[in-house]
């Protein structure tokens, strides 16, 4: 069975604190009630969250829809956004993760990555330098999610030509932003050339799309 | 259990987390809740409600949770407990899937598009002294979606110097006009390859026998050089016309994205001429008489990931140094079966490349072709019925988890 692997890099930071925390995790319960009436995902999608503060965690492992489970995600009230680290820890579970094609087992699809910040990476330095390692990976899309207005777009531009901005992270905001994600998810197990990024639905007025 | 234990206990089960294993509709479901450990101790589960209308019961006794779930459902069941004769509610998230079969829907096609083709074909007819017979299918993806059928295949023949033709080609899921590419390719290299005066088969056919002839083993590299000459002028000419239809069409070519696997296949007193060409993933498969050995006749644009492959509207495959490597020709005795396919066919039979080259797994697709099956679909080659044509595509229904692609087969035998 051929898998499609999608990966999601959470911001759970002191700045997420409250609402946004609560907002977050109400679209990812409502993006996974989505997922799991639709036909394709239910066959095919695995998923795997980690979280970045000062920590950064594995939430979930990369885990088939049928038994996915998620946890509620909490944060702390301060401290600094290790979004470096969180790309860090992403890459080499990717990279142990996805199966590629060899005379024994059947390639996943391409996998997707979607980062979720409402700040920018405190470790800077190391961010910077998981980028190339990131991008090896050759995911068919990459999407950075900004929200609020102390997110940092041009940071992420470094990562990804794909980042969306959201005006806040509230709950009908968020819950807009990862509809999108499985609009796009949706497009994640098609045939195409072997380094081509697959093509964006169109998003929402909410979110903007950052050229 | 003094009060402020129980006080204690109680918070404490607030915070923890009970979690449930999906269920599946249809599929039987049966958990035994662990209620080891201090902080169930003098804790019953005296009853759960929402169990009812998904179709699960509640087993006090056993701790057992179990029964077929009925109807999807995404709810907070709530857990009755007692703690040391105290009652208190607890909620936990639980989650019955649907029945991944029963999702899929089969949506119309819109007909009024100017690029709109059939959602199944197929056709059968003699072939020489073998038979001919190919189906292609929509997928369940694209049916699912309202979708068309990306993959597409022709025939042709050059009349009087007998040479047939065939073309099976993929559209990129991708790409927003792959099914009109996919016609496009096949139908522009049949009709550019029919064009073709008589001569210049004659000359083909001539220099076929001579390398069949040659002294020098091995002859394939001179069969290769053979096939480029003859081949390469019109798939550069399919390229550029391509290139000008993208234009005509305000579109890019990469819109037309579509792989190609192109065979050229005629019954000779010195046996079987066979000239191929492909881009992309689908291969061109021959079983010999004996069905031991399997020969693929090209070699596949497979990337590391799944899905990902090269297409004919791609210009860096005609300046690649591999380019001639994807022609080749021979001259066979005999075969038992020659099959082209798309991918849609082989991720559900063979899954990866290594298996293609299996006989083994041929005739495990030739058995299943022929009955083999769990839906008992059979296309009976040995009698050869006249609807055979029907009978592939039906057989194309097959069920295969996460493989819904367009589905295309195409066989001499």
């Amino acid at each position: 069975m051929r898998r499609l692997p999608v990966y999601f890099l959470l911001d759970t930071s002191g700045s997420m604190y409250g609402e946004p925390i609560q907002a977050l995790n109400n679209a990812l319960n409502g993006m996974l009630s989505t997922l799991r009436t639709d036909a394709q995902a239910l066959d095919s999608l695995w998923i795997s969250i980690i979280t970045f503060d000062r920590e950064v965690k594995e939430l979930v492992p990369l885990t088939e829809l049928v038994h996915f489970q998620l946890p509620e995600i909490l944060c702390p009230q301060s401290g600094p956004t290790h979004m470096g680290q969180g790309l860090e820890l992403l890459h080499g579970k990717a990279t142990a993760e996805i199966r590629k094609a060899t005379d024994e087992q059947s390639a996943d699809w391409r996998p997707l990555f979607f980062l979720f910040t409402d700040g920018k990476p405190s470790d800077l330095k190391l961010y910077r330098e998981m980028i190339p390692k990131v991008k090896a990976l050759n995911f068919a899309s990459i999407v950075a999610c900004a929200a609020g207005h102390l997110a940092d777009d041009s940071i992420l531009k470094e990562l990804t030509d794909t980042v969306v901005h959201l005006d806040t992270a509230d709950s009908s905001t968020l819950k807009q932003f990862f509809k999108w994600v499985s609009d796009t998810i949706d497009q994640g197990n098609k045939s195409m050339g072997t380094t081509e990024s697959i093509t964006l639905p169109p998003p929402p007025s909410e979110i903007h799309l950052i050229i | 259990m003094e009060k402020w234990e129980i006080f204690q206990r109680r918070k404490s089960l607030e915070e923890k987390r009970i979690v449930l294993p999906n269920a599946t509709v249809g599929k039987a479901y049966q958990v035994v809740l662990d209620l080891e450990g201090d902080d169930w101790n003098e804790v019953i589960i005296s009853a759960i409600t929402g169990l009812e209308q998904i179709g699960l019961t509640y087993t006090t006794d056993s701790n057992t949770l179990s029964g077929i779930p009925l109807e999807s459902a995404d709810v907070k069941l709530v857990f009755h407990l007692l703690v040391a004769g105290e009652t208190m509610e607890k909620k936990v998230p639980f989650a019955v899937n649907p029945d991944p079969r029963s999702l899929w829907k089969t949506l119309e096609s819109d007909k009024n598009d100017p690029w709109w083709k059939a959602d199944e074909v197929h056709i059968q007819q003699p072939f020489g002294t073998k038979q001919f017979v190919a189906a292609s299918k929509r997928g369940r993806a694209h049916a699912n979606a309202g979708k068309f059928r990306e993959d597409h295949y022709a025939l042709g023949n050059t009349g009087f110097e007998g040479w047939n033709i065939l073309a099976v080609s993929d559209g990129a899921g991708s790409a927003r006009l792959s099914r009109l590419g996919s016609k496009v390719v096949c139908e522009t290299v049949i009709s550019h390859l029919k064009e073709l005066p008589d001569s210049a088969y004659e000359a083909l056919e001539g220099a076929l026998k001579k390398a069949g002839n040659t002294t020098e083993n091995p002859a394939e590299h001179q069969f290769q050089q053979i096939a480029t000459t003859f081949l390469s002028p019109v798939i550069q000419q399919l390229y550029a016309e391509l290139e000008t239809l993208a234009g005509n069409l305000e579109a890019e070519l990469s819109d037309l994205h579509s792989t190609l696997a192109l065979c050229l296949i005629k019954e000779s007193e010195q046996g079987w001429l066979i000239l191929t060409f492909s881009v992309g993933d689908c291969p061109i498969a021959l079983l010999d008489k004996e069905k031991n050995n399997i020969m693929l006749l090209n070699w596949l644009d497979s990337g590391a990931y799944g899905g990902a492959t090269r297409f004919i509207t791609m210009p860096e495959i005609f300046e690649h140094q591999d380019f001639s490597s994807r022609f080749s020709a021979r001259i066979v005795s005999d075969f038992s079966y020659l099959m082209m396919m798309t991918d849609g066919i082989y991720d559900a039979k063979f899954e990866t490349t290594f298996k293609l080259a299996q006989p083994a797994m041929w005739n495990q697709l030739i058995a299943d072709l022929e009955g083999n099956n769990p839906e008992s679909h059979r296309v009976d080659f040995k009698e050869g019925k006249v609807d055979l044509g029907a009978a592939l595509s039906q057989w194309m229904d097959f069920w295969s988890t996460g493989n819904h692609d367009d589905r295309t087969l195409v066989i001499i035998y």
